[in-house]
């Protein structure tokens, strides 16, 4: 599983990282992550408002962060 | 150590109770429209098929209602440029943005007066207008756009009706423009909008909300407190003649000095309003602090940098110009037929 968090680096996106990674651990799955910092990438997967969770090249939410509990959810 | 005090001082001054409660009712009221404004309706008018008229008018009040922190901004800016209505509608909202929301705006009014706050909102409306039809002209043949109206289709399903979310951002508007001055009127706002809270808000809602308006605060309020506390040194180790000598007519130069400043310092959100007033105080006067106030939040030596990455040099070199010089003739115009 590859999953991407879309942002520039904000708190919000580091956030949203963290929050993903826990939900990994918590799930007990192995995932790459992968941080999308790049405007165009970002805007290509139909993101306006960061951060943004990609799962497997689908695109899962944006202009949220997710709690650790709305990602598991998005993963199972 | 006469300096620490001198910032000491200005610390003490300016958080009076008054602004203090004001400024408490403005960060409520930025945290309900982060948590409670459905924003579909504003984004549909920045996608690929909207009316430009119209996408350029909404993106010069968006701000109020869409831009919170800047780097919420520049993605955006990125998607309505090149997926939505294109450069010009998307550089009207990355400039009015900064300039017109909730929190500027309230304390533009109750620190610097009536007539700077005016002519600050409603100049930066018509200059963000102006800016982005000026991009839209002078580089439209340059711009590939790769539209896609998906991604300006956003449907959020409110809990409320639409009254109802109405009456709740009108009382708490209410309340802040009559503030601690007319006690009566805030009160009784404030009991009307308890009642809303409670017969139209669930309590996951409301707590919702006193997470963004606590996140929001967490962020401004250092970066506001530092300011405050740096103006006060300025107005100390600034001799007053230098800045009547600079900026103390109003003649175009110093119109232009003033928003060449603005341009490229760095101000944390708000901080520039102080310092603006630290700048008056030492003999500024109403027109070129009025050009400041234009190009400063707006542009910042390290956000030109950011804003650079995303459309380039010589968009960004473009841009940086004519913000300088509309801010420049705007503060003149004003300083000359208004103040």
């Amino acid at each position: 599983m590859v999953i991407k968090i879309l942002g520039m680096g904000c708190p919000n996106c580091k956030k949203l990282e963290a929050n993903t990674r826990k939900a990994l651990d918590e799930l007990g799955l192995t995932a790459t992550i992968e941080k999308v910092q790049n405007m165009d990438l970002i805007t290509g997967y139909g993101v306006m408002r960061t951060p943004g969770l990609v799962v497997d090249e689908t695109l899962k939410s944006s202009g949220k962060v997710l709690t650790t509990e709305e990602v598991k959810a998005l993963l199972v | 150590m006469p300096i620490i005090i001198a910032g000491w001082e200005a610390l003490v001054n300016y958080l009076t109770i008054h602004r203090i409660l004001s400024l408490t009712i403005a960060f409520f009221l930025s945290g309900a429209i982060a948590t409670f404004m459905t924003q579909g309706a504003v984004i549909k008018y920045f996608g690929p098929n909207a009316k430009k008229g119209l996408s350029y008018l909404v993106a010069s009040v968006s701000g109020a209602i869409l831009a919170v922190c800047s780097c919420s901004v520049l993605p955006m800016f990125a998607s309505i440029r090149k997926k939505g209505a294109g450069l010009g509608p998307a550089v009207t909202f990355l400039f009015a943005g900064p300039a017109i929301n909730v929190l500027a705006i309230t304390f533009t009014f109750s620190l610097l007066g009536v007539d700077i706050g005016l002519v600050r909102v409603i100049s930066a409306v018509v200059l963000s207008v102006l800016i982005g039809l000026a991009m839209f002209v002078i580089f439209r043949k340059h711009e590939t756009v790769d539209a896609n109206p998906d991604m300006f289709e956003l449907t959020e399903e409110s809990p409320r009706k639409t009254w109802q979310s109405l009456l709740f951002f009108l009382l708490l508007l209410g309340m802040l423009i009559s503030g601690v001055r007319n006690p009566i009127p805030t009160l009784v706002f404030l009991g009307l909008l308890l009642l809303v809270l409670v017969l139209y808000f669930s309590k996951d809602e409301l707590w919702e909300w006193v997470k963004a308006t606590f996140n929001l605060a967490k962020k401004i309020v250092p970066l506001f407190i530092i300011g405050i506390f740096i103006a006060g040194i300025l107005t100390a180790v600034i001799p007053p003649e230098e800045m009547v000598r600079f900026v103390g007519s109003n003649t175009l130069g110093a119109n232009l000095m003033a928003s060449v400043f603005g341009a490229f310092m760095y101000f944390a959100t708000l901080t520039e309003i102080p310092i603006v007033q630290s700048f008056m105080s030492l003999g500024m006067i109403k027109g070129p602090a009025t050009a400041l106030l234009l190009a400063g939040p707006s542009l910042s030596l390290p956000n030109m940098i950011v804003i650079g990455r995303v459309m380039g040099l010589k968009r960004t070199a473009t841009y940086v110009g004519i913000v300088v010089v509309l801010s420049a003739l705007i503060g003149w115009f004003a300083g000359l037929f208004i103040y």
